[in-house]
């Protein structure tokens, strides 16, 4: 999948820009401020329908316009596709066609293999485990219509319980059989999420571990391993069987009933999932260097690509001012890794630093400069 | 823009109502102001007397003018069958197949602990006597097909298994005319978990 092209109007702070893509490697440079991160917001929000950074879609609006406009092609299945995407503040309302034909409300993008890194992604690795569970959403959600559903309904079943056990707790004694009810949904869906999420991170993580070998060597303090840690305690064993993993997770959930009624809130089930990024076996959270850390990113987002090529169609790849801490040989390395995704978008103060890297890889590369909202093609 | 005290309060009435916005709300109250003096009046007394007349049917808990509503009434109907809807206006829905035989019952809403409603809000306790008379041999769940009906379908089907009394859920699964590959993901993995035999 690709972008051949890009029209931007009021968005952000782009007046009225038009620019032209190519597959293969895309260097967007320019100084802080001038638009490169905006740049690639409005590219990820065409291929996507959302934003990786904005609250409202107003925020989107170039100051003191009323509306703003993202037209753009994409080559997706060997078909172009024209997406448009507005919104008007007057209307609050957010219009998205894709080849002329009006999405209604609710109605998703269709999937578009896109991959993003920003520095934020260290996160991952540094914050807690709604971080990761939020990673873990947004990247299978964007997978799978059925992963979002099964989400939104779990999500919504457990506010229930909570708002029962609350009740339980403050105000009255709640009967058990009221529980049952929000109970069997949350198993329900529950474990069709966990089995989504164990599936994944698996997948995943034997593309990261090689990965990482491949910027590190082999060696017994260089293998990555991404493990998975349910809120519901599964043996792998029987992670291909539903019906087991949902017969554990009752039984779990059974078993914390006392705990839950004391606390007045819900203890087990997959809102307490986490996962852990093992550096030659140790939680790389508390032992890895910040090079290190940043490399088992590297990994998992190149990861991503390998996954989305080898399953789906090669992916877009978007990188937001991540190279800039990387060292010279890293660079190359990394380069490699991501040779399978079909165009990728890195920004930079300074191209000439990347230029190098690049070039070595024979691989022919466009640039694009990018001063206070203005984009110029250089070549 | 500023109305006039009367027009104020007319708008504002009529914004109550679900799926008024303010603008529409003001075309209606001007077109109320633009008609005759007796169609309102006879307009405002629709409102009144329907309120007035209006109760619940104190078997099934369907909207009626009288002390049972016409479908209890009917002693065509299958009297031991039983279908639990959320609200009096799915009962219309159903009868419009002209399908079902059998009697109702209207809940008058589903569980929800976060707007706190439990089965005492509900007609529940009042669905569990009936079923404890002994006449109701089989109950379709025909509550909605989101967190909230299921909850309600799964809690009384669980409350009602000591009395004897068979609970079906009605079928969820594609829509007849449909094609495949239109269904969403949720509504196709639960129609194949519904799979029944071929007749």
């Amino acid at each position: 999948m690709f972008i051949k092209d890009l029209q931007l109007t009021n968005f952000r702070n782009f007046r009225k820009e038009m620019v032209r893509f190519k597959p293969g490697l895309t260097i967007l440079q320019g100084a802080n401020a001038q638009g490169k991160s905006n740049l690639l917001e409005a590219i990820y929000h065409l291929c996507l329908g959302k934003s990786f950074r904005a609250f409202r879609e107003s925020d989107m609006i170039l100051w003191n316009k009323p509306y703003y406009f993202l037209q753009g092609n994409i080559v997706f299945k060997n078909r172009i596709h024209k997406v448009e995407i507005g919104y008007e503040v007057g209307k609050r309302r957010k219009v998205c066609k894709i080849n002329g034909i009006l999405l209604q409300k609710g109605e998703d993008f269709d999937f578009c293999p896109v991959v993003f890194f920003s520095p934020d992604d260290l996160d991952l690795i540094k914050r807690g485990p709604e971080e990761r569970r939020g990673f873990l959403d947004r990247e299978i959600g964007q997978l799978s219509a059925f992963y979002r559903d099964c989400l939104q309904r779990y999500k919504k079943a457990l506010r229930q319980k909570n708002s029962l056990l609350k009740i339980n707790k403050l105000k009255k004694k709640v009967d058990r059989g009221l529980f049952t009810p929000w109970n069997k949904q949350i198993i329900y869906f529950g474990s069709r999420i966990l089995q989504q999420r164990a599936r994944l991170l698996s997948i995943w993580g034997q593309f990261a571990a090689k990965n990482f070998a491949h910027l590190f060597g082999q060696g017994k303090n260089s293998t990555l391993m991404l493990e998975y840690h349910p809120g519901v305690t599964i043996d792998p064993e029987i992670m291909n069987n539903l019906q087991e993993i949902e017969n554990e997770m009752a039984l779990q959930i059974d078993r914390a009933t006392h705990q839950e009624s004391e606390k007045g809130f819900s203890l087990v089930g997959i809102h307490k999932d986490d996962f852990t990024f093992l550096l030659g076996g140790k939680e790389a959270k508390r032992f890895a260097s910040q090079g290190q850390q940043r490399s088992a990113i590297i990994s998992l987002k190149a990861a991503q690509i390998q996954f989305y090529s080898k399953n789906y169609e090669k992916p877009i790849f978007i990188l937001d001012d991540i190279f800039s801490e990387l060292d010279y040989t890293r660079r190359k390395q990394c380069i490699a890794l991501f040779q399978e995704a079909q165009q990728i978008f890195i920004t930079h103060t300074l191209h000439e630093v990347l230029k190098d890297s690049f070039l070595n890889q024979k691989a022919p590369y466009s640039l694009l400069k990018i001063n206070e909202g203005r984009i110029e093609t250089v070549h | 823009m500023i109305f006039s005290p009367a027009i104020t309060r007319l708008i504002e009435a009529l914004r109550r109502l679900p799926g008024i916005g303010p603008k529409t709300a003001q075309r209606l109250a001007f077109f109320v102001l633009s008609m005759r003096k007796e169609d309102v009046e006879e307009f405002a007394h629709a409102l009144l007397d329907a309120k007035k007349r209006v109760r619940q049917c104190s078997r099934c808990f369907n909207l009626t003018e009288e002390e049972v509503c016409s479908i209890c009434r009917d002693p065509r109907r299958e009297s031991t069958l039983l279908c639990v809807v959320q609200e009096a206006r799915d009962i219309y829905v159903i009868e419009k197949t002209g399908q079902y035989r059998g009697l109702y019952f209207v809940l008058h809403g589903a569980l929800s602990p976060l707007e706190g409603i439990g089965p005492e809000e509900l007609k529940i306790p009042r669905l569990l006597q009936r079923l404890q008379e002994g006449e109701i041999k089989e109950v379709i769940m025909a509550t909605n097909p989101n967190v909230e009906g299921d909850a309600t379908a799964f809690y009384i089907a669980e409350s009602a298994r000591p009395l004897g009394v068979k609970v079906m859920r009605i079928g969820f699964g594609l829509p007849v005319g449909g094609d495949l590959e239109y269904a969403d993901q949720l509504t196709m993995s639960r129609a194949l978990e519904a799979r029944r035999e071929m007749f």
